[in-house]
C-alpha cells in the first residue's frame, strides 16, 4: 500500500465531499451553507491542485485542469462572499448566497470529474 | 514547451507551497475564531478577509500592524505563533523558488 497514493486519494475525494456538503441544501437559504465548510472545502480544493502538479502523463494534465476549474469557481463564489458581506459583516445580500452556491456547484461538477478520472487512472493500473 | 517547464518547477515547489497553505489556512481560522475586546468592551472578529490580510503581511515580514482594533492577549498568543509559522513556510517557499533557477 503506497502512503503517497493513500493521500492522493484521500485529498481529492475530501475536496468533491466538502464542497458537496457545502452546496447541498435549498440554494437560497443561508442556513443550510455553513461558512466553515466553504472555507474548508476551498483550502482542499488548493491542497489537491497542488498534488497534482508535475504529473508528465495526459491524463494528469486533465486531473490538474479540473482541479484548476473547481479552484476557479471557488475563487469566483469566494469573491461573491466577499464583496457581498461587507456591508456589515454578519448578513449576507439577498440573492448572494445562492450566486455562491451555484458556482460552488459549478465546482462540484468539476471535483466529481476529478473523482471520475482518479477511479478510471486507479482501474488502469493493474499492479 | 515552456507549460510544461512551469509545471515542473511547480512540482519541485509542491511541499512549500502546501506548507504555506496549511500555514495560512490554519492561521486564518485561528484568528477570525477568537474574538476581540473592543473599546467598549464588546468581542468582536476579524473577518475571514482581513486574517487573510493579517497573515499576508505578516509571512513576509511587513507587519502593518493589528487591524482594525488592537488585539486581546489571547490573539497575541496566537500570532506569536503564526509569525514564526509563516516566516518559516515563506523563507521555505521563496528559498526554494531561488534554488530552481
Amino acid at each position: 500500500m503506497n502512503l503517497e497514493k493513500v493521500v492522493f486519494g484521500f485529498f481529492i475525494v475530501l475536496a468533491a465531499t466538502l464542497n458537496f456538503g457545502f452546496v447541498y441544501g435549498d440554494v437560497g437559504n443561508p442556513d443550510h451553507h455553513h461558512f466553515w465548510e466553504f472555507f474548508a472545502a476551498f483550502v482542499v480544493n488548493v491542497v489537491a491542485t497542488v498534488l497534482k502538479f508535475g504529473d508528465r502523463t495526459q491524463v494528469g494534465a486533465i486531473h490538474l485542469a479540473t482541479s484548476l476549474v473547481a479552484l476557479l469557481q471557488l475563487a469566483a463564489a469566494a469573491l461573491v462572499w466577499f464583496f457581498a458581506a461587507r456591508a456589515d459583516g454578519g448578513v449576507l445580500a439577498e440573492g448572494a448566497i445562492a450566486s455562491i452556491v451555484s458556482l460552488s456547484a459549478g465546482a462540484l461538477l468539476a471535483n466529481v470529474v476529478s473523482v471520475a478520472i482518479l477511479i478510471v487512472e486507479t482501474t488502469m493500473q493493474r499492479r | 514547451m515552456a507549460g510544461s517547464a512551469l509545471f515542473l518547477a511547480l512540482r519541485r515547489l509542491r511541499a512549500p507551497i502546501l506548507v504555506l497553505v496549511g500555514v495560512f489556512a490554519l492561521g486564518i481560522a485561528g484568528l477570525v475564531l477568537i474574538p476581540g475586546i473592543d473599546e467598549q468592551g464588546r468581542a468582536w472578529h476579524l473577518t475571514v478577509f482581513q486574517a487573510f490580510y493579517f497573515m499576508a503581511y505578516t509571512a513576509t515580514t511587513i507587519g502593518f500592524g493589528e487591524i482594525p482594533r488592537a488585539f486581546t492577549d489571547t490573539q497575541r498568543l496566537w500570532v506569536t505563533a503564526m509569525i514564526f509559522a509563516s516566516v518559516i513556510g515563506w523563507a521555505y517557499l521563496v528559498a526554494s523558488l531561488l534554488a530552481l533557477m
